[in-house]
Order: C-alpha cells, then sequence, then structure tokens
C-alpha cells in the first residue's frame, strides 16, 4: 500500500474529482461562481489543508505524529477536493443567488465578514492550541540565541527587572487591536446594511 | 566621505538621507492633504501654481516608498545583514556609492513628476529611465547583501536573514514585470496592464516592504527585551506563507472591475490566506515579549514597534475584509483604502523604521541619542496624529462610499462637500505627523553633533541576562 501514501496519488484523487464533476459547472466557477458559499468551502479546505500540512511536516503533537505522516496528505487532498467540488456548487447555488438579489445582498455581506473571522479565529486558535501542546515550537531553537550574541549590544531596557503588575501592559496592545478590528467590522456592515436596495449590487 | 570605506558608514549615510526625504515626501503629503480642503491654495501664485494636486500626489508617494522607507531599508539591510552574517558589510565603498547614486534618483524623481512626467501607473509613475537606474540601483545594494551572505561566518540564518533574502530575490521579480519590462513603450496594455500594474503595486508592498520590516521586528525584539524570539520554526513557517500566498493577491485591486472573475476569486482567496503569515508574526510578537512588558515604559523603540504591531494586524484585518466582493463594492476607490495603505506604510513600516534608527544609529556613530524628551514626543505625536488621519480616512471612506452607492451619479458633488470634516481632519492629522517628524529630524541632527558618548557595556551581559 506504499502507492496509497504517495503525495501524488492524494493529489491524483482530487485531480479526478475535477474530471469526473460536470465541465459546464467548472467552467461556470471559473468564470463567475459566487463567493459566499465559496468562503465556507474555502474556510473548511484551508483548515484541513492547513492541518494536513502540520501532519506532513510533522508539527502535531507526539502521540498524533504518525498519524500526522500518514493521513496529513489525505487530509490535504481532502481540502483541495472540498475547494473543487466546494466551486461547483457555489457556482450552480450563486445563479439562484443573483435571481434573489437585493435580498440576498445583506446576507451574503454578513456571510462573508463573519467568514473572515471564522477563518481568523480558527487558525489563530486551532494551530496555537496545536503548538502549545506539541511544543514543537520549541524545536530546533538555536539560530534564536545567536542574534542575542552577535556582538550587536541589546537595549539597555533588555537588562531591565521586571516590576510587579507590568505584564499587564500586554493588554494595551491587545485591547486596541481589539477595539479597532471591532469597529472596522461594524462600521462596513453598517455601511452595507443601510444601502438602500435599489443600490445594491 | 561618501565613498568612505569606514564599517558601517554606508549604513549611517542610508538612514541619515532616508530622513530627509521622509520630511520631503511627507511635506507633499500635507500639501496634498492641504489642497483637498482649499483646492484654490495656491491658485496664481508663481511656480506653485503648476504644483496640482496630481503632480504633488505621485511625488508625495514615490519620495515616501522610494526615498524614505527604501532608503531606511537599505540602511536596515546594511546593518542588520552584516550583524546577522557575523562578517563586515561586503564593500563599504559600493554601498556609499549606491547612497549617493540613490540621492541623485530620489531627486531625479522629484523633478521629473513635478514637471508632470508620469507614466499614469499607481507607485510606477515615474519614466522608463528612472525605472532603469532604479533596478541599478536595487541591483548595487543587493549585490552587496548577498556577497555578504556569501562570506558569511554565521552558519545558521536567523529569521531576519530569512526575511531579508526573500526580499532580496523576489524584489527584482516584481519590479521588472510591473514596470513593463522598463520598455519605453507599454508592450501590456488595456485591462492586462491594470492587471500588471497590481500585480507590481500589491507586491512590492508584500515582497519588499513587509519582508523587510518584518525582519527587522525580528531583529528587534530580542534587542529590546532580551528574550530571544518566542518560536523560530513558526516564523519561518510565516515566511514561506508569506513568500507562497502574497503572489496572487493584486488583483484584489481590481474587484468588481472588468478583469476576469476567477482572477478576482483567486485573489480574495489568497488575501484572505495572509492571514496566516499575520498570525505567526503575531504569536511571535506576544511570546517574545512575554515577562518583559515593562520596557514599554522606557524604551521608546520598543513603543513604535509594539504601535507598529497593532497597525500591522489592523492593516492585515482590513486588508482580506476590503478584498471581499460586498465590501469592496463599497469602499473600493474612496479615502478608506487611502487609510489603509498609510497604516501599513506609515503606521506599520515607517514605525517600524524609526525604532530601527533609534536602535542603530547610537550604535553606528557610536552617540547615544540626543534627547530622550524629544524621542518621546516624536512617538507620541505620530501616534496620536496617525490614529487621527487614518481615522479619519476610514470612516470618510465608509460615508464617501456609502454616498457615491445611495446617490450613484445623481449628486456626486454632495459626495465631495460631505468629505470635507474629514479631509479637515485628516490634514490636522498630517500637519501632526510632519511635526512629530521634524523633531524627529532634529533629534538626530543634534545626536549626529553633540550626542554622548554611547555606552555599550555588553553584549555579554545581555547574554547573562537572557539566559544563554
Amino acid at each position: 500500500m506504499r502507492w496509497a501514501r504517495s503525495p501524488g496519488t492524494a493529489v491524483l484523487a482530487a485531480l479526478l474529482g475535477l474530471f469526473l464533476l460536470p465541465g459546464q459547472a467548472a467552467a461556470s466557477h471559473l468564470s463567475g461562481g459566487e463567493s459566499d458559499l465559496m468562503g465556507i468551502y474555502g474556510g473548511i479546505a484551508l483548515v484541513l489543508g492547513f492541518a494536513g500540512l502540520l501532519g506532513v511536516l510533522g508539527l502535531v503533537p507526539a502521540r498524533w505524529r504518525w498519524r500526522g505522516y500518514r493521513w496529513g496528505r489525505w487530509l490535504l487532498a481532502a481540502g483541495l477536493l472540498i475547494l473543487v467540488a466546494g466551486g461547483f456548487h457555489a457556482a450552480a447555488i450563486g445563479t439562484v443567488e443573483r435571481q434573489v438579489g437585493d435580498a440576498a445582498f445583506g446576507r451574503l455581506a454578513t456571510q462573508q465578514l463573519l467568514g473572515t473571522l471564522v477563518v481568523f479565529g480558527a487558525f489563530w486558535g486551532g494551530v496555537y492550541f496545536l503548538a502549545r501542546r506539541s511544543g514543537v515550537l520549541n524545536m530546533g531553537e538555536s539560530v534564536k540565541y545567536a542574534v542575542l550574541r552577535n556582538g550587536d549590544p541589546p537595549e539597555w531596557t533588555a537588562f531591565r527587572a521586571e516590576r510587579p503588575g507590568e505584564q499587564r501592559l500586554m493588554w494595551v496592545p491587545f485591547a486596541a487591536m481589539g477595539i479597532l478590528a471591532f469597529f472596522f467590522t461594524a462600521g462596513v456592515l453598517f455601511a452595507i446594511l443601510r444601502l438602500p436596495p435599489s443600490a445594491r449590487l | 566621505m561618501m565613498f568612505s570605506n569606514v564599517e558601517g558608514s554606508a549604513s549611517r549615510n542610508f538612514f541619515y538621507t532616508a530622513v530627509i526625504w521622509m520630511a520631503i515626501g511627507m511635506s507633499f503629503g500635507l500639501f496634498a492633504a492641504v489642497l483637498l480642503v482649499v483646492p484654490d491654495l495656491v491658485k496664481n501664485v508663481p511656480v506653485l501654481e503648476y504644483f496640482t494636486f496630481g503632480r504633488v500626489r505621485p511625488v508625495h508617494t514615490n519620495l515616501v516608498l522610494f526615498g524614505w522607507l527604501s532608503g531606511a531599508y537599505f540602511a536596515t539591510l546594511f546593518y542588520m545583514v552584516p550583524r546577522l552574517a557575523g562578517t563586515p558589510l561586503w564593500s563599504e565603498r559600493l554601498g556609499n556609492f549606491t547612497v549617493l547614486f540613490y540621492n541623485l534618483l530620489m531627486t531625479g524623481y522629484a523633478v521629473t513628476l513635478l514637471m508632470g512626467m508620469n507614466m499614469g501607473r499607481e507607485y510606477a509613475e515615474s519614466t522608463w529611465v528612472l525605472k532603469i537606474l532604479t533596478v541599478v540601483l536595487f541591483a548595487l545594494v543587493f549585490l552587496n547583501v548577498l556577497m555578504t551572505f556569501a562570506n558569511r561566518k554565521e552558519k545558521e540564518l536567523y529569521v531576519t536573514a530569512w526575511y531579508m533574502l526573500g526580499a532580496v530575490f523576489t524584489t527584482p521579480v516584481i519590479y521588472i514585470v510591473g514596470n513593463q519590462f522598463l520598455l519605453p513603450n507599454n508592450p501590456i496594455t488595456g485591462v492586462n496592464d491594470a492587471v500588471v500594474n497590481w500585480f507590481y503595486g500589491h507586491n512590492i508592498l508584500g515582497y519588499w516592504f513587509t519582508p523587510i520590516g518584518v525582519g527587522a521586528v525580528y531583529y528587534l525584539l530580542p534587542k529590546l527585551t532580551g528574550n530571544p524570539v518566542w518560536s523560530h520554526k513558526l516564523s519561518m513557517i510565516g515566511f514561506w506563507m508569506l513568500m507562497f500566498v502574497y503572489g496572487p493577491t493584486g488583483a484584489h485591486h481590481l474587484v468588481n472591475g472588468p478583469v476576469p472573475y476567477w482572477l478576482q476569486t483567486v485573489a480574495i482567496a489568497f488575501s484572505v490566506c495572509l492571514i496566516i503569515p499575520v498570525w505567526t508574526v503575531l504569536t511571535n510578537f506576544y511570546g517574545t515579549m512575554n515577562g518583559r512588558w515593562g520596557a514599554l515604559k522606557e524604551s521608546v523603540p520598543l513603543k513604535f514597534t509594539v504601535s507598529a504591531m497593532v497597525f500591522y494586524f489592523i492593516t492585515c484585518f482590513q486588508g482580506p475584509m476590503q478584498s471581499l466582493r460586498s465590501v469592496s463594492s463599497i469602499v473600493h476607490f474612496t479615502n478608506w483604502v487611502v487609510g489603509h495603505a498609510h497604516l501599513a506604510l506609515v503606521g506599520t513600516f515607517s514605525f517600524i523604521m524609526f525604532a530601527t534608527i533609534y536602535y542603530a544609529l547610537p550604535r553606528l556613530i557610536n552617540r547615544e541619542i540626543w534627547s530622550a524628551k524629544l524621542m518621546d514626543w516624536h512617538f507620541w505625536l505620530s501616534l496620536i496624529g496617525f490614529t487621527l488621519f487614518f481615522v479619519s480616512l476610514t470612516i470618510g471612506g465608509l460615508v464617501q462610499g456609502s454616498d457615491w452607492a445611495a446617490n450613484q451619479s445623481a449628486n456626486f458633488i454632495a459626495s465631495v462637500i460631505n468629505q470635507r470634516p474629514f479631509n479637515i481632519a485628516r490634514a490636522v492629522g498630517g500637519a501632526m505627523i510632519l511635526g512629530a517628524q521634524l523633531l524627529f529630524i532634529f533629534n538626530i541632527f543634534k545626536t549626529a553633533t553633540a550626542g554622548r558618548q554611547f555606552s555599550a557595556d555588553s553584549a555579554e551581559a545581555g547574554s547573562i541576562v537572557a539566559g544563554v
């Protein structure tokens, strides 16, 4: 079953799906599929693909590592398949949505925005969790110490003793990011949703 | 002096001249902002009447991108690469020649653009002769960088070196292709011209301004905090993801335009994927800062770096969001996009360069920064001015987009009038930013002429504190 584990087989399996599905749908997608549903498919494909990549590269907790090596490429292939097949599905649905017109516009916009947030959160949370659990982020790290002893003297603040409570300063940039991100999202949603129906694309 | 062979002289000279180009470039930017509020400001004023918005704006963008940021980046390369490679710069003399060459070239940029010689493409307005000379400039700098790496004594490449090498290899391709292969007549026309233009216009950010800026942060953070970078492996994932996903994103500038739909979709998908490299940088930033946040109270370079990371997050949060079709249909061509561009180039990369200069210059000229108080003023004026600037542009952009969409073509002039308060706020913010930079340049000047001797008692002490 060596052939079954080869990356080539995985990619071939994914490509086979492309050829087995109707060519017209492919053409439709490539020249004008809708993107809201595609965002969901794309998000799932991206998560699967990235998880697969972590597996192939051995960047998963030790006890999952052999599974990562074995199944990582299949996760990658599944991600690719979902992306392609999702494209066909989205193309078909997209045609209907275009007919619905204005009524679908708000939903479309909300889905796209929230989809971005979901993908963002899923990546940040999921991979950080995996990375922390596995400890792999601290492997092969000797090079990072070299920069501290390369003859270029660190700033005096590098020697400064931390005082109690100063760690709380970390919340300042965190809050700034959160507040700005919230208001940008809210502002965009507000602008989109208050458009009169006749002005919607 | 210009062709000195003294170690560090090329980096120092690039830093000195880059800040001058920054002041000139930002002055033109402020002038353009004021013209939006008072369009007849220089009407019938001799000579100045020719400084129309259409001429002033490209002078601003080109001088800030190539004069200020690229000049500071060359200095950063010449400062950091030898230290990462464990060997002196390959040729200080060549480095100093490039300083002179770069200054002449920027003068050429300013003069020709003010004369109205404009190729009509975003960030690629200069004439073809200047473009060829720009390639020569980059080639001379990159030759020096590559030869320094080739002679390196440090075997392992730190993440900063990866980012800098990545920029060195990709930038020439982006620039030459994007600038129509440097030919006097365009071989690519029509819609394809727009596609190629945005391949260049966006990727020059992704493959030149981003990697050098992020690479500099990875160098600075350990030096400012004493902590080694949290995860080198994660930083490498971020680097390779940036190299992989940035390329096809340019067409998101053409979303809802007359370019193939599939190309727009690909650009949108890859734009969303940019979340991954950004996530790696921010996670590493927080990880490296852990236990060292107190230094933020006392280190201006660190304040600039932390602020830059906030703006980097916001830039890269906005970017994927505004590439979506529904969002783009509202914000495209509006002031929102102008705010977004400034978030990247001022809030993120210029702030990183301020931190780099405050860190590197004392070590290059062996003098402490002349005034800590002026450094603080520089930071707070820049931060407050820039926040006012980009918030006004962002809100103004949403109002502008809503006006356009709601009124269609019926009442365009009303949308212009509605922008007035935002344009005033933008000009005030811009004036604060420029004022901050003038203080900065004065401080640099005094540092060079009257700064106390720099005391670097110890790289070794730093290593001990960091537990190396």
